[in-house]
């Protein structure tokens, strides 16, 4: 299995927090409050590309509506690879985590 | 939003322009119509940097080390190094394409173009400082010679942009992009004066498309036919142009232009089309549409009226 970056794991939380109706504008809201900034909308969809490419992640259309021009919306789902992923990638951080010295112990 | 186009699929960017115009209503009630107009304008220059950075800086950092090897060659008097290293690059471009495609192909193109001009400008820079014949070249000399390598890395990143993986709607990108890689090719070998070895590049090309045919399944035989022909009449045709507009007093030239004038070419055309189409006959069993393994047939011995009587 390839290794997430940064963003993409983000991302990839991202969709798993929303669980249903996952698109680019709610997916760009929680990732804002997940990482304390801005994030652009571009970046999302290269990156969700990028997840489905890797076959973390797979995407439905719904039905178009007027206020967006007449344009379905993509809604992402994340695949039991991309759990996998997301626990891979957790593990990791926890066992870096161990080995590095707590604050203020000597 | 064009370049939304250029950068994502269809389907996506469709989304993201959607996603885009609920975003800009929104803004435009809260921050007024002008912001949120700015704010558009910054998300898709995001959305570029962001979808064509990974593919340039590998672009850059590939031409610059292919450019770099080929220069090693030229300076250790292996000539044929530069020539060899464009082939290299197409086909290490394409099987990249397959290992990780680009979502577009305007993308392909760019990454492709970029690698080809990144090496060719290290090559002539190279050579320009260390061959001192070269030095004596005037500024409009050296504009011309980039210009037409600009020319060639156009089209040699066209046709490999359209031969690798990616949504397309015509069957026909595979053989039209190896007619022409197949027509560089042979102009080359040409020029380096490897009759030989542009017999062999046809002999290639005509074989790959004969099995780019014969794994689509391609059924009328006349229609491999054509195809074939098609590669074939491309690949002639635009290497006799480019060698009387370039090379008319070379032998290969001569060589060309006298089998073009007693018609030896059209029957070698039409010999070598009709050879590998009956090449590219496929003789297994057609592939299933639906995707799903073809009934296995029944191997049991026993039929089961006869097991049940018995």
């Amino acid at each position: 299995m390839r290794a997430l970056g940064d963003f993409e794991r983000a991302v990839l939380l991202a969709v798993v927090r929303i669980e249903d109706g996952a698109y680019g504008v709610s997916i760009r809201r929680e990732l804002e409050r997940m990482l304390q900034r801005d994030v652009s909308l571009g970046a999302v969809y290269t990156t969700l590309g990028r997840l489905q490419e890797k076959g973390l992640v797979i995407s439905y259309s719904g039905d178009p509506t007027p206020q967006r021009g007449g344009r379905a919306k993509k809604f992402f789902k994340v695949e039991s690879a991309g759990r996998k992923a997301l626990d891979q990638a957790r593990r990791s951080a926890e066992l870096l985590g161990a080995l590095h010295p707590a604050r203020g112990t000597k | 939003m064009t370049i939304v186009r250029l950068l994502l699929p269809r389907d996506r960017a469709d989304a993201f322009e959607g996603d885009m115009q609920e975003e800009l209503a929104r803004l435009a009630s809260r921050v007024g119509p002008r912001r949120a107009t700015l704010w558009h304008a910054r998300e898709v220059a995001l959305l570029v940097v962001h979808a064509m950075w990974r593919w340039l800086m590998l672009a850059v950092s590939f031409g610059a080390i292919t450019g770099t090897v080929a220069l090693g060659f030229w300076a250790l008097d292996l000539e044929i190094g530069t020539y060899l290293s464009f082939p290299v690059v197409i086909l290490a471009l394409m099987a990249l394409f397959r290992a990780r495609p680009p979502q577009t192909y305007f993308l392909r193109f760019l990454t492709a173009l970029t690698t080809f001009m990144t090496m060719t400008v290290v090559i002539y820079a190279g050579i320009r400082n260390l061959d001192s014949r070269v030095a004596t070249i005037d500024l409009w000399g050296h504009t011309w010679r980039l210009c037409m390598m600009l020319a060639i890395g156009l089209v040699a990143s066209a046709c490999t942009a359209l031969m690798s993986p990616g949504k397309s709607s015509s069957p026909y990108r595979v053989p039209f992009g190896l007619s022409i890689l197949g027509f560089g090719a042979i102009y080359v070998t040409l020029m380096a004066r490897g009759g030989w070895l542009a017999l062999a590049v046809i002999a290639t090309v005509l074989l790959a498309t004969a099995n780019f045919l014969r794994k689509q399944d391609t059924q009328p035989f006349a229609r491999r036919f054509v195809v074939l022909f098609g590669v074939n009449a491309v690949m002639a045709g635009l290497t006799c142009a480019l060698l009387f507009l370039f090379a008319h007093d070379r032998f290969a030239y001569r060589a060309w232009a006298a089998l073009f004038q007693n018609g030896l070419l059209y029957v070698e055309i039409a010999a070598t089309s009709l050879a590998f189409a009956l090449l590219s006959r496929v003789s297994r069993a057609p592939r299933s549409t639906t995707g799903r393994a073809p009934d296995k047939p029944d191997l049991d011995p026993i039929p089961a009226e006869s097991a049940r009587r018995s």
